[in-house]
């Protein structure tokens, strides 16, 4: 479970990636609800499958 | 080095999120200059201002702004501000095409011919002036203020009334009777204001649609109308 949290003295790459890419995503969800006119329930929900997938593709890289 | 690197990569990152936190549902000062002026600044931010009369000083720098206009080639009466044309009605021989400024409109006022300035009126400064009130462009408004600033021109007599609210009541002019005034030459500044009314005589139409967007100096606004 260590390992996933710290790894070799420093933050274990998953989590790094995990963070920096959810606050990227929160930030740019933000930028594209400012510019865009549509809907903002579809929008969140976009934002919700893309961050799972990212996750997921996270998680998926560093297992195998 | 790594943990160095990777802390100082999350401490940007949460200077982002915090700055983005703080100002919900506004924008952030990071996002800011990637909007669209209109989304940069938005209305309910802006009206929220108002009642405090603290502005952002990023929004003053631009709502100050007095870009350098270029006259169009043809001769007529161009627009003396940008905004929005909302109507053209006539009246005892005079045509008030009413243009409506937004708060992202640049606010500088030009004059729509060469001519002389023969009077700059100030009116309605402390309560409701009255005046004219049963024209739509004042009916819609809160203890207008306005300054009209009247010109001899080629084509007759011709004035621009610079209207804003007893909560704004910020008129700057910059010309002064006597004046002799080029066309497109700056005449003032209607500061936190909305609304520019051109007088001109009857015979002259309004070359614009309603609803349509004119810049001030740019845009002609009317011309005689063809019999």
């Amino acid at each position: 479970m260590m390992d996933w949290l710290w790894h070799d003295g420093h933050l274990s790459w998953p989590l790094f990636a995990v963070l920096v890419y959810t606050s990227l995503i929160i930030l740019g969800a933000d930028l594209v609800w400012r510019t865009t006119s549509g809907s903002t329930r579809k929008l969140a929900l976009w934002v919700a499958s893309v961050w799972l997938l990212g996750v997921v593709s996270i998680y998926g890289l560093a297992v195998f | 080095m790594i943990l160095l690197i990777q802390i100082l990569v999350l401490g940007v990152l949460a200077v982002a999120l915090t700055q983005w936190l703080r100002h919900l549902p506004y924008p952030s000062p990071l996002v800011r200059p990637l909007l669209p002026s209109r989304q940069r600044w938005p209305e309910l931010q802006i009206r929220e201002w108002l009642e405090t009369t603290r502005f952002h000083s990023g929004y003053l720098r631009f709502f100050y702004r007095d870009p350098p206009r270029v006259l169009p080639a043809d001769d007529g009466i161009i627009a003396p501000a940008d905004g929005l044309v909302t109507s053209y009605e006539a009246r005892a021989g005079v045509r008030y095409i009413v243009i409506a400024l937004s708060f992202w409109d640049m606010h500088v006022q030009r004059s729509p011919l060469d001519g002389r300035v023969t009077n700059v009126t100030p009116s309605g400064d402390a309560h409701m002036d009255g005046e004219g009130r049963d024209f739509a462009f004042l009916r819609d408004k809160y203890c207008p203020v306005q300054t009209r600033i009247a010109l001899e021109t080629d084509i007759g007599p011709v004035a621009i009334r610079l209207i804003t609210s007893v909560a704004a009541r910020r008129i700057e002019t910059w010309v002064h009777a006597g004046e002799q005034i080029r066309r497109g030459q700056r005449v003032g500044r209607i500061l936190l204001g909305s609304t520019v009314v051109l007088e001109v005589p009857d015979e002259y139409v309004c070359t614009c649609e309603l609803g349509s967007h004119v810049r001030a100096g740019e845009t002609i606004l009317a011309a005689k109308a063809s019999v």
